[in-house]
């Protein structure tokens, strides 16, 4: 079997899972809306990893077509989820410092 | 006459004094009596009932904050339980604070680290990496590295893509430790697993980080594997938290 065909394979898996996973981050934002920032910081980390596995998908189906502009969007939502990542782990630690009274 | 007058002075000046004395010695007596001896009890008592009544309000407080901040109305009180605080606990006896912080598995670093030294560990095995496995004929001619994209020429684009891989590892480091730092100090219910997905992330940012630095195949072969395996554990932890805050099946 061909590293490109186990490649191809892989990015559908990473497909599935991401899909899961924006769903039940969606579903889990549902429940918690407006109870802390957390939640939608957290939430909105798991949607910019879902849309670059999106767009790894995309990029394995249509090969070289939207090469650029895929990348690109990779690139952003990559980014996108580096400052979500961040910012949700400020709030983590905000939520523990208000429940603990610290 | 004059000299009786001098002898009832006098007697009256010794008798004075020793009344004044006598009052300052009982008053000292009786203060000595209430702070120290077998009256010692109802004070310790009051403080034991203030201190009680105390711990009372925090753990209230706490309840109701966690309540407001992690559940909206009408969620399960199974994680709440957890933030009360045990009667024997080891180190919270003594202070009012009443979450129960979980001791780590081992004694000398601290739970919220060990997240820090697998990362430390793992990017050491990378610039390691770098060394072991020199670039193979194939990586040379394939040339998809930071410094020569298309065909040797410099790419602004692969460029941009190192720095993005960098600020994604380091955002995931960054939660990952704070998610140690909270979560698991505290063993909240499934966070564990929540924790492992955004360890194998960091990994995965790394792989990117590696595939782009070091010219050679393994780099971009680890992070292709990586992803599957920290996405399917994120979704699992997502799933795990959702089901525990909601109850839902």
């Amino acid at each position: 079997m061909d590293m490109n065909t186990i490649y191809n394979l892989f990015s559908i898996i990473n497909l599935v899972a991401a899909v899961l996973c924006v769903y039940y981050a969606k579903k889990l934002y549902d429940s918690t809306k407006g109870a802390a920032d957390f939640w939608l910081f957290l939430s909105a980390f798991i949607f910019s990893l879902g849309a670059y596995i999106f767009f790894d998908f995309v990029e394995k189906l249509f090969g070289l077509v939207f090469e650029s502009a895929i990348k690109a969007a990779q690139d952003m939502s990559i980014s996108f989820a580096a400052i979500f990542a961040l910012v949700s782990a400020i709030y983590i630690k905000k939520m523990f410092d208000e429940m603990t009274g610290e | 006459m004059p000299v009786k007058k001098n002898k009832t002075r006098k007697k009256l000046a010794q008798k004075n004094p020793k009344k004044k004395s006598i009052s300052v010695s009982n008053v000292t007596k009786k203060k000595a009596k209430k702070s120290v001896g077998p009256k010692k009890k109802p004070g310790n008592q009051i403080i034991k009932t203030e201190k009680k009544k105390r711990v009372k309000r925090v753990e209230q407080v706490n309840r109701k904050n966690v309540e407001k901040i992690l559940y909206q109305e009408d969620k399960p009180m199974d994680i709440i339980e957890k933030f009360v605080p045990a009667q024997d606990s080891q180190s919270n006896n003594d202070t009012i604070f009443p979450m129960v912080i979980s001791g780590s598995s081992i004694s000398f670093v601290s739970k919220r680290n060990h997240i820090t030294i697998i990362s430390l560990l793992f990017i050491f095995a990378f610039f390691m990496g770098g060394y072991i496995y020199p670039a193979s004929l194939d990586d040379v001619v394939s040339n998809n590295v930071i410094w020569a994209g298309n065909d040797g020429q410099y790419d602004r684009g692969l460029f941009g893509q190192f720095y993005a891989s960098i600020a994604f590892t380091m955002g995931v480091f960054l939660l990952g430790y704070y998610v140690n730092a909270t979560f698991i100090k505290y063993n909240i219910k499934d966070w564990n697993y929540f924790s492992i997905g955004v360890l194998l992330m960091f990994l995965f940012g790394l792989g990117r980080i590696g595939e782009l630095v070091f010219d050679h195949n393994i780099f971009e072969g680890f992070k292709n594997i990586v992803l599957p395996f920290a996405l399917i554990v994120l979704t699992f932890a997502i799933y795990r938290i959702f089901k525990n805050m909601t109850g839902a099946m």
